[in-house]
């Protein structure tokens, strides 16, 4: 696979009238070349509303020349990119994407890297854009996918190089329809009801499968599951009298007692005040008997792991309950746990981080640490 | 053969142009449009601000808070995920202060890419038991920068979570027999209920500092709070348990506004259930509304009141004030005044039909003086859409004023009347009151139709005296007009309007109009609750 030589070429990008002029000849050209060298049919894709591609799926044979002609038709008047990467990399490059931060504009949002076989850079809405490529001599299902900032989880296809295609099976990952107007990636939330929560809750949709509740009123994590997160649908359809479902499988629960306190016997007065969003993730303010607190929660190692970053304004000591009967794994970057329970030393407090290690499966047992 | 034909025809066309001239249609004088909305959307309005920019802030049913940019005719994400939306004020280009279920929230977009960063808690000083009917609405500011938010109670169509915010206390049932044992707690809980703490409250919340006062108790569901401009913080209240059609309240400090299930959150409270109190000694405890929407014929849901800020932009309305209805398709103006003390009110339609979607939730003015309308359903009968009502520079012949006098009404119009339509005929009134009891809506009762028994013109053709036969405090008087004119030709335009007299000019106010007081002869119409399931409650 590494061995082949790619060929990638953007034929137009935008062709505004001044520009479509200057790159005619060129074009012309290039057509003539792709004309010459495979008489392969041009293989149309549309990006369109709902952060879709049109075409889902699509078949080519191993070394054969692959045309592309993609079309930013998306009403909702989107920026979108077409990468093709290597089987399995999709999220990968989605990711080093993301990583690429400011400079990803200079290349239009596509990453380096040997992941990336094959890329249209980022299409304006309502312009189009050719490409043509040697399809791997390997076999597989390649993705191609959209790595502007947020489209990656849903916007996808795969391109099977010398596979039967199937009709009729989904994508191997499930594109939930977004019941809004605009693009909700991972990480993203909602204040809602929840079950087994406080009526003030909120629903953490991380990046990953894993989804965090988290109670407004207690202050502090409740629950984490697994799955496409919550199903709004019944509240929504009415005047809110149906209820929130959860989509997936609850891993890890927790009562609703204060964990962080001044001290392990007296529960704290806390008091909510809100977040701010830190690249999406929900930074949580509160108060702890009138200390002012700041609470990042985020996924860590792929989802495998819950990492809360506290800001303390404080230099007392700190102390964080983890009550017996939570199934999960807790270490922290500073003080140490000893019976559930973790000292954090004077001064130590104003920035740690708590990491839960977030079971894969529902819980069979009891195992508290 | 054909020419009389012809020529009778264009007759016909000609009689036909000249009544079209001088029919009333409001949109002779306001153009109506829907705004493009998103695909994707779903677009049930909760809340409109506009910024000083022109720029509109939208919220709707999902939780979103969409920015539109008027001028390159663009919507922009602003915010996600808030828990139903319900009112909104613009703070600066930037941020805005939002009420959702769980508390009053300030959305700063504290970097300038057009999106809120920063969702800080303002107040969330009050209780949700989770229960679908405890929608929250307002604020309102105040001159002095304080806002008023308006708590509904929950509904016993369904049962609380079972984890709460806020202590739970009801002097009937415990929370474990809400969660427990549902069917029988629901006989026992009211048909609405106040089980945590506010539930049915207008709150005060410093402007500065965030403090929180309970203000007034005895609301419903009070969407939506506003000031008209002398100052008078105004609720609408739905149709329902304890109130016999909808109202329009002059919230005071300290008044308990009729609904008794939030009575228990009185800091002196000691009477044990409202529910088991006598309705004379709630009726006593009672500040009366300032006046009612009569349901099946002025509104059977009304919602935001909103003060004409305009200056003129928008007609010649200028600081009186507009109400939503969200049940028929119509815009109502409400003229408050003051009556040996007592808030009383006229109401009148003033956009109605033409092209206006129903389900109007919420009023907004643009800088320009346009007035922005967010519809809703929520399930209940409704509409979605925000449309753009814009003045078209012409006055129509309209009702602009309507005040007791010491024995009848002064009545002013938008412009000067034909003299002649001005006759004792043309004033059909009705006169009845709606009885306080704790079933839901009510029969008109004491039904009567007093007559104008002299007229007498004003400083102008504008204004006129109507003197009445009979002038009782205490009922609703709904004038139908018959054939009234602008010395311009122009017929009336709105010709039906619901004057609340709580107090005469004398200062006599009304008997107990509760169970058992009725006169004995019932009036034979009932207006009583037409669209009563349809409605949100």
């Amino acid at each position: 696979m590494d061995g082949n030589a790619i060929r990638m070429t953007v034929v137009s990008h935008q062709p505004t009238p001044w520009s479509f002029r200057m790159i005619r000849p060129l074009l012309l050209c290039l057509l003539l070349a792709v004309a010459t060298l495979q008489a392969a049919d041009t293989i149309t894709i549309k990006a369109v509303s709902g952060l879709q591609y049109d075409v889902k799926r699509f078949a080519v044979q191993p070394g054969t020349t692959v045309a592309i002609l993609f079309i930013n038709d998306d009403a909702t008047d989107m920026p979108h990119n077409l990468v093709f990467t290597r089987p399995g990399k999709r999220m990968d490059v989605v990711n080093a994407a993301m990583a690429m931060g400011a400079d990803a504009i200079k290349t239009g949002f596509v990453p380096p890297g040997p992941d990336v076989i094959a890329a249209i850079p980022e299409v304006k809405p309502h312009a189009e854009a050719k490409l043509s490529f040697t399809a791997p001599t390997e076999k597989g299902i390649y993705p191609y996918v959209c790595t502007y900032p947020g489209h990656g989880l849903i916007m996808f296809g795969e391109m099977y190089v010398g596979l039967p295609m199937p009709t009729e099976k989904p994508l191997v990952e499930k594109e939930p329809s977004n019941p809004h107007a605009f693009p909700l990636t991972r990480p993203y939330l909602y204040r809602l009801f929840m079950p087994d929560s406080n009526a003030a809750s909120v629903a953490i949709m991380l990046p990953g499968d894993l989804n965090l509740c988290w109670d407004a009123a207690a202050c502090r994590p409740r629950y984490l599951w697994r799955g496409a997160g919550v199903d709004i649908s019944a509240y929504w359809k009415g005047n809110g009298s149906g209820r929130v479902k959860l989509v997936g499988e609850k891993v890890w629960s927790a009562g609703s007692g204060s964990p962080l306190r001044l001290s392990q016997s007296t529960a704290p007065v806390v008091d909510f005040k809100g977040y701010a969003l830190v690249q999406g993730y929900p930074e949580f303010r509160y108060t702890i008997d009138g200390i002012a607190v700041k609470e990042l929660v985020k996924e860590h190692d792929g989802g495998r792991e819950l990492v809360s970053s506290f800001v303390v304004d404080s230099d007392k000591p700190l102390v964080y309950v983890v009550d017996a009967a939570q199934n999960a794994w807790f270490s922290s970057s500073a003080g140490s746990f000893r019976d559930g329970v973790l000292n954090v030393p004077a001064k130590q407090g104003r920035s740690f981080s708590i990491t839960l290690l977030a079971p894969a499966n529902a819980p069979a047992g009891k195992d508290a640490k | 053969m054909i020419r009389p034909l012809a020529a009778s025809l264009i007759a016909l066309a000609f009689v036909a142009t000249q009544t079209t001239a001088t029919a009333a249609s409001i949109t002779d004088h306001y153009t109506i449009e829907k705004l493009p909305l998103p695909k994707g959307l779903d677009p049930q309005v909760g809340a409109l601000a506009v910024a000083p920019s022109g720029k509109l802030f939208a919220a709707f049913h999902r939780g979103e808070v969409l920015t539109w940019d008027p001028e390159h005719k663009h919507w922009h994400p602003f915010a996600f995920g808030l828990h139903e939306p319900l009112g909104m004020v613009v703070i600066s280009e930037r941020e805005v202060l939002v009420m959702q279920r769980p508390e009053l929230t300030r959305l700063t977009d504290t970097d300038g890419d057009g999106s809120a960063d920063l969702y800080e808690t303002v107040c969330d000083d009050f209780g949700i038991s989770g229960n679908y009917h405890e929608f929250n609405f307002g604020p309102a500011r105040d001159a002095k920068g304080d806002l008023y938010i308006g708590l509904n109670v929950a509904s016993n169509g369904d049962k609380t979570e079972k984890e709460v915010r806020g202590e739970f206390r009801h002097f009937g049932v415990t929370h474990e027999d809400v969660i427990g044992n549902w069917k029988e707690a629901k006989g026992k809980i009211g048909r609405m209920y106040s089980v945590v703490p506010y539930r049915g409250w207008v709150l005060k919340i410093d402007g500065k500092t965030g403090a929180m006062t309970p203000f007034a108790s005895g609301l419903r569901s009070p969407n939506s709070l506003g000031f008209d401009a002398e100052g008078r913080l105004l609720v609408c209240d739905n149709q329902g348990d304890w109130l016999g059609s909808s109202k329009l309240h002059h919230i005071v400090e300290g008044g308990f506004h009729g609904h008794p299930a939030s009575l228990v959150w009185r800091a002196d409270w000691k009477l044990g259930n409202p529910l088991k109190l006598p309705v004379a000694e709630l009726d006593k405890l009672r500040t009366r509304e300032a006046m009612f929407f009569p349901q099946s014929i002025l509104a059977n849901s009304p919602t935001q009141p909103l003060l004409d800020t305009t200056g003129g932009k928008f007609g010649p309305y200028a600081n009186q004030v507009f109400v939503g209805e969200m049940n028929i398709s119509r815009i109502m103006r409400v003229l408050p005044e003051t009556v040996a003390g007592q808030t009383q009110a006229a109401g009148i339609p003033f956009f109605d039909k033409n092209g206006l979607t129903q389900g109007i939730n919420r009023l907004a003015f643009a800088p320009d003086g346009a007035l922005y309308v967010g519809q809703t359903h929520l399930s209940w009968a409704g509409g979605e859409g925000i449309q753009k009502i814009t003045w078209r520079g012409t006055v129509p012949m309209d009702v602009h004023g309507f005040s007791l006098s010491k024995d009848g009404f002064d009545v002013r119009f938008t412009k000067p009347a034909d003299a002649k339509t001005i006759t004792p005929e043309a004033f059909k009134i009705r006169r009845y009151y709606y009885e306080y009891h704790e079933a839901y809506g009510a029969d008109t009762d004491d039904l009567s139709n007093p007559v104008v028994t002299k007229i007498t013109p004003g400083k102008d053709d504008k204004e006129w005296s109507l003197t009445l036969d009979s002038l009782k405090p205490g009922y609703v008087y709904e004038f139908t007009f018959k054939g009234i004119k602008g010395a311009d030709g122009e017929e009336l335009i709105n010709t039906l309007l619901c004057y609340t007299c709580n107090r005469l000019r004398d200062g006599s106010a009304p008997s107990p109009q509760i169970p058992g007081t009725a006169p004995k002869k019932p009036a034979k119409e009932s207006t009583k609750g037409k669209a009563k399931e349809e409605k949100p409650e």
